[in-house]
């Protein structure tokens, strides 16, 4: 999944519905940006890094398991994802670091 | 033997800017929000028949979400209308020929924007259909009050209103009918009870709806959505 996404969500500082940019640290979503006022909505960075953290260990954790069901239901997709999925993933890895440094 | 059918609607009939994505498919607690409100009748005893309603240009996403985060499940995927009632329509269409062969009893009528909704909420809602005909959830309205002609607190008393939510569920014979006669008549209705009230004069039965059961609206929402399923421990 990309780490932001750009949606249609109403704004309750400007009121009426704009585009925000939505950003995540991984699985967890970081902030949310009004495009037409401005208006941000952001988790405070430390609880936003604990949370992170923990939910890292999650996804070490149960790795194998959703690896092996794709593994299962489809290798072909799988074994053809999989040198693109691992070339991304340092970019991946920085982009979420750089929402958990508050730089994005 | 005949089964439920539960109809996502992800077509977003609301206001989409430029060519940014539909809200469903955002994020939420590692799954789509999308995916979120299909587990939910996934989890329900009898729904076994699954339709989800999108635009045409999500297609390809759609397929890659199934196929990711809702493996082994059969989803019927359709293309929806410009307004939620021609979406609605569109996916009674797709359904019509098992609804005439009686191969499908209630049918529930969810948005795909609210990933949160109970199981409980669900049951009751399929159970009063089963039993009346038709069945909406709903919160009692308590925030409002009623202002005269003269701009004064009005001393009407207001409990007869109720916020509604979803899913909808109706027999699907009186909803497939509803909807052809509406299509015959030009009508679009703003939700599934009021087509079904019009045309087939079913009485719908409101049961307790839940206040965790929220609609992603604002950006706020998301949040507040996040919270709620990790307070749950990311399970429905």
């Amino acid at each position: 999944m990309d780490n932001v996404h750009i949606v249609t969500l109403g704004c309750h500082h400007c009121h009426g519905e704009h585009l925000h940019e939505v950003t995540y640290a991984g699985r967890l979503l970081a902030s949310t940006l009004c495009s037409n006022c401005g208006h941000r909505i952001a988790k405070d960075l430390p609880g936003l890094r604990r949370a992170y953290i923990a939910d890292v260990e999650h996804r070490i954790l149960t790795k194998p398991g959703r690896m092996l069901r794709r593994v299962i239901h489809h290798p072909v997709s799988f074994a053809r994802g999989l040198p693109g999925a691992l070339l991304l993933k340092p970019a991946k890895m920085e982009a979420e670091l750089r929402v958990l440094s508050g730089r994005r | 033997m005949s089964v439920h059918a539960g109809i996502v609607l992800a077509a977003g009939a609301g206001t989409r800017v430029g060519n940014s994505r539909n809200k469903v498919y955002l994020p939420l607690g590692g799954r789509r929000i999308v995916t979120w409100s299909l587990e939910l009748f996934r989890q329900v005893a009898g729904i076994g028949r699954l339709v989800l309603v999108v635009r045409d240009s999500d297609r390809e996403l759609v397929a890659e979400i199934l196929d990711r985060e809702f493996p082994d499940v059969p989803v019927d995927v359709v293309t929806g209308g410009d307004t939620r009632h021609e979406s609605e329509h569109r996916a009674l269409l797709h359904l019509a020929d098992d609804i005439r062969r009686g191969e499908i009893d209630i049918v529930l009528v969810h948005d795909a924007a609210r990933p949160l909704t109970p199981v409980r909420v669900v049951e009751e809602v399929l159970a009063t259909a089963i039993r009346t005909g038709g069945a909406i959830p709903g919160l009692p309205v308590e925030d409002v009050a009623g202002v005269d002609e003269a701009g004064r607190i009005s001393e009407s008393d207001r409990t007869d209103l109720i916020r509604v939510q979803t899913p909808q569920a109706f027999r699907s014979a009186q909803l497939l009918a509803a909807y052809e006669a509406a299509a015959a008549d030009g009508f679009a209705g703003t939700d599934t009870a009021s087509c079904v009230e019009r045309y087939q004069g079913v009485t719908v039965h409101v049961v307790a709806g839940d206040p965790r059961n929220l609609k992603v609206t604002y950006a706020d929402d998301l949040f507040m959505a996040e919270l709620m399923l990790a307070a749950s421990g990311y399970k429905r």
